[in-house]
């Protein structure tokens, strides 16, 4: 309610305004402390009287990449002359348009344009449209429409060949329909079960485990909860599910609420993904009219209400549990676990929180009991799965492939490489980076004959005196990525020389040529940025894997600085993987430390000239 | 993101016995009296009821309407304190106060555990340390502090736990050291104590061979990870209040100022505000303490374990000086009970 709230109120205002503040916590019985500390605490709400007209370039990864820096340097230099209160330029965290990199948004709304005086020009001319309406208009007064166009996108991918539409964008929920009469939780989670079907969104969990785990817990009330708010950068595929097929999202959700027994869904989406709120919306209203949704649903004879729930920003998010205290109107910090979610999530109730495509698997799979999902994986994976591949691709996108499809038949899709091949970050910037040829003495022991024993092809490509697999040959599969992370104990020894590789959904590539240090760089200021500073470990040492990370890239070449930085950021590393409350904080130094570890040659040479091409004409 | 959930596998004390996952509440009275369970701390077994009393901020038992105790769950501290005694014991605390609710986000208390298993064996310890203040006991749960020993080659050493527990809680000692304790440092300055303890001095803001050199607090503008959208108002150092002198460089947030005043004293004009490197204590919207809506009921100072929040030199507080400064500012306060407890915290910081 509180979120809710702060966001109508800012969209009315511009701004949070102590006064209203002060009566909003009147209206809701709240204390002031308690909205201010939700309210600073998000990025997206204001608390002090916005520029007239602001534009955002995307820092991250892919757009780091293609230019972001310079942009971002060149919309300063031209809008310098205008004072603050009327223009800011600032960088943002991933913004989920990284096939579009560099990304922009410009007063709250994604912005396509891409040509520097193009875009300055528009900022202006909001700015000044801005100053107007403040002129013409007294406070309190509603404004008029902007006459101002920011054109933004639409989808980028098409699900003509997507296998998990089976309603080829026509949603009339037939499963569910099908499955309504003499439903039964106990069948529907025995063809969850043996689809093998994972969560997509995080460690790749059994999603009919979990699903089992909220139908046993006891509890008066139980949620349904979507997890859409995907801001690892690198990552967009929710982003094209949420446009394309937002009724499967809809429908999964609806069978787990049958499953689990729960009366109250949310679909948490990222506030910048204005087109996806738009459409999930729309899909929304349409299940209420078709019975799916409401009460009582004329299709499932219970009751099922959904809605969109607009996060205030901040990666942290993500993270299940902070996810969950951002959605009750707190802070969007992480939750000491456990307890888990299954049991104790939302108003302390169990809850069903899986991500965006997990959900959307769920009808297909229960179309035909999961058969043709289960014969569709290839190299001995089973399933399908969403991937963004994007960063030095001919065409990134989205890419719906059988599980066990290799990294290099994937970026061939993609369009291949354009300018070769230096390293691979398979998880967004989770895993750190792998480079074209990994040592197996980097890798965990025994792995090939793990991947033997999992009838994995990549085990015949390695042979057992090969000294190196090639990151291409590796196949897209939560399961191999495992074995050659084994064994999991890592933590518990020095993780120096074992790389944490891990599989997301965002494949970022970096061709040759490309500075890893900046790279390593880059990640760890992304981390700094989203730290939620609720934990000692991650708060202190996100600022100071950043710090080290600087002081690597200005003593490049020195041996004794590079030794005992890369001491400092191990003991770090192992620290914050430890003690940190949740995942942020174990991952961020995986970036810097996989640079360290195979890409040493990087920290010994100058800096090298971004090879990247300057904005288009001055 | 819940990628970044990929290393947060479940934790080892996730599940019951029978593999029911754990709700972690509802203390109920029977677990007073009723209910033990056996762990082992660094070797030696100790028995414990599943739930120990709530107390009050004077250390008396807290009860319910009808005169019974009320539960709270047991925790590993808890049991490292029957063990040890709990003064200083092998389990630093800095962001724990026993009467308010562990929030367990300083990560000093962190400890090892493992599993024992049905056939007595000890199982591989979680790859993650747990907090002490926060983790409930569960039967068959081993733990190991920083104190673990072990008889080698007729030698006693430190155990491989013990060595990982220091090593760690050292090192976000020395991070906060770095950060946040100055020269000059109040000799009961709780992190001070905890650096001389730890070794780790050399680590503080003025110090010159840190590993940590100094950095800006708070971010600097116009770079990443200063993106938060806070007002500068109340942001560092605060003397608006005639009693009170905030020192937000020396705060290493650890909530008890900001239990002390919501949780304590049910006031609620303290809170945590910003995100990550900006974040900080705040009264109210972001005001200054003198403006803001506090009744200078000094439980933030009481809490305070570092030098962020202290009194004025000069303001001596006396039943006598209360009633010349009294005023509507300060009329819901218990004076005795405040002034017992002041000075005994002044004790306890001498």
């Amino acid at each position: 309610m509180i979120v809710q709230r702060l966001h109508e109120i800012q969209e009315r205002d511009r701004y949070l305004t102590r006064d209203a503040m002060v009566e909003l916590a009147d209206e809701l019985g709240v204390k002031l402390r308690h909205l201010h500390e939700v309210a600073s605490f998000f990025p997206h709400f204001r608390l002090t009287e916005p520029p007239a007209s602001e534009v955002l370039v995307c820092r991250d990864m892919a757009c780091h990449l293609n230019g972001a820096p310079a942009l971002e340097t060149e919309l300063g230099r031209r809008l310098s002359g205008l004072r603050p209160d009327r223009v800011r330029v600032d960088g943002a965290s991933c913004l989920g348009q990284c096939d579009r990199a560099p990304a922009v948004r410009v007063n709250d709304r994604d912005c396509s344009l891409r040509d520097p005086a193009e875009i300055a020009g528009l900022v202006k001319a909001l700015a000044e449209e801005e100053v107007a309406q403040r002129k013409a208009t007294p406070p309190g007064q509603p404004r008029g429409m902007s006459a101002l166009k920011i054109p933004g996108h639409g989808p980028s991918s098409d699900p003509s060949g997507w296998r998990i539409d089976i309603y080829r964008g026509r949603p009339t929920y037939d499963v569910l329909r099908n499955k309504s009469d003499g439903f039964s939780p106990a069948a529907i989670l025995k063809v969850l079960d043996d689809s093998g079907l994972l969560g997509t969104g995080g460690p790749g969990q059994r999603a009919g485990k979990k699903w089992a785990e909220v139908l046993r817990a006891p509890g008066s009330r139980k949620y349904v909860v979507c997890n859409g708010d995907e801001s690892e950068p690198g990552t967009f595929k929710d982003r094209e599910l949420l446009l394309h097929v937002p009724h499967l999202i809809i429908e999964g959700m609806v069978f787990g609420a049958l499953v689990v027994g729960a009366t109250q869904g949310y679909v948490y989406l990222r506030h910048e993904y204005e087109g996806p709120i738009a459409s999930m919306r729309a899909a929304i209203r349409d299940a209420y009219e078709q019975g799916v949704l409401g009460r009582p649903s004329a299709i499932t004879g219970k009751r099922f209400d959904l809605e969109v729930f607009v996060s205030p920003g901040g990666y942290i998010c993500g993270e299940q549990t902070a996810l969950i205290e951002a959605i009750e109107g707190h802070r969007g910090e992480p939750r000491n676990r456990p307890p888990e979610l299954q049991v104790k999530g939302l108003h302390d109730m169990p809850t069903l929180l899986n991500n965006v495509e997990t959900f959307a698997w769920v009808p297909s799979i229960l179309a035909d009991d999961g058969i043709a999902f289960l014969e569709d994986g290839t190299n001995g994976g089973k399933g399908r799965r969403f991937f963004s591949v994007s960063g030095d691709v001919a065409e990134p996108g989205v890419f719906e492939v059988p599980i066990g499809t290799t990294l290099g038949e994937l970026i061939g899709l993609a369009g291949g490489l354009p300018r070769g091949l230096k390293a691979i970050a398979t998880s967004g910037p989770s895993g750190g980076f792998l480079p074209r040829r990994i040592p197996i003495s980097k890798l965990g022991d025994g792995f090939r004959a793990k991947l033997s024993g999992m009838n994995r092809a990549l085990a015949e490509k390695v042979s057992e005196n090969a000294a190196d697999v090639d990151v291409l040959d590796l196949e897209l599969d939560v399961q191999v990525f495992r074995a050659l992370d084994s064994p999991p104990a890592r933590v518990l020894d020095s993780p120096q020389g074992r790389v944490g590789i891990m599989l997301g959904a965002g494949i970022v590539v970096y061709g040759e040529g490309r500075d890893m240090v900046d790279q390593a760089l880059n990640c760890s200021r992304f981390y700094r940025a989203e730290s939620c500073g609720k934990c000692v470990p991650c708060r202190k040492g996100t600022q100071r894997i950043v710090e080290i990370s600087e002081r690597l890239d200005q003593a490049r070449g020195e041996a004794h600085a590079f030794s005992t930085n890369s001491e400092l950021a191990s003991e770090l590393r192992s620290a914050m993987a430890q003690a940190s409350i949740c995942g942020l904080g174990q991952v961020a130094s995986n970036p810097l430390l996989t640079a360290i570890n195979l890409f040493p040659d990087d920290f010994a040479t100058p800096r090298s000239p971004t090879p990247e091409e300057p904005p288009t004409n001055g | 993101m819940d990628e970044i959930a990929l290393l947060a596998e479940e934790r080892l004390f996730t599940r019951d016995l029978e593999g029911h996952l754990l709700r972690m509440d509802r203390p109920t009275f029977e677990m007073l009296d009723d209910s033990w369970v056996t762990v082992t701390i660094d070797g030696r077994d100790v028995r414990m009821p599943l739930a120990v009393p709530l107390t009050d901020p004077e250390g008396g038992i807290r009860y319910d309407e009808q005169g019974r105790p009320i539960p709270r769950l047991t925790t590993i501290l808890d049991a490292v304190a029957e063990l040890y005694g709990s003064d200083p014991g092998p389990v630093p605390v800095l962001c724990y106060r026993e009467h308010m609710t562990p929030v367990a986000v300083c990560r000093v208390c962190l400890v090892q555990v493992a599993k024992r298993e049905k056939d007595g064996c000890v199982g591989r310890p979680d790859p993650k340390l747990v907090p002490a203040c926060h983790q409930p006991v569960v039967e068959g749960m081993v733990v190991e502090t920083m104190a673990s020993r072990q008889i080698r080659e007729g030698r006693e050493e430190m155990t491989a736990g013990a060595k990982r527990v220091r090593k760690t809680v050292r090192l976000l000692v020395e991070l906060l050291s770095a950060d946040h304790l100055h020269r000059g440092a109040h000799p009961a300055n709780e992190l001070e104590k905890l650096a001389e303890r730890l070794e780790v001095e050399e680590a503080r803001s003025s110090s010159t061979t840190s590993r940590f050199p100094r950095h800006e607090e708070f971010g600097r503008p116009g770079e990443p990870g200063a993106a938060c959208s806070a007002p500068p108002a109340g942001r560092m150092n605060d003397d608006s209040s005639p009693w009170f002198i905030i020192d937000r460089t020396a705060c290493i947030l650890c909530d008890r100022c900001v239990r002390g005043c919501g949780e304590v004293r049910g006031h609620q004009v303290l809170a945590r505000a910003g995100k990550g490197s900006e974040a900080r204590i705040a009264f109210d919207w972001g005001d200054a303490m003198g403006e803001s809506s506090c009744v200078r009921c000094g439980e933030c100072f009481i809490s305070c374990p570092t030098d962020a929040i202290t009194m004025r030199p000069g303001v001596k507080p006396s039943p006598w000086d209360f009633e010349e400064r009294d005023g509507d500012d300060v009329k819901d306060i218990s004076y005795l009970g405040w002034i017992g407890r002041f000075l005994r915290a002044r004790e306890v910081r001498r």
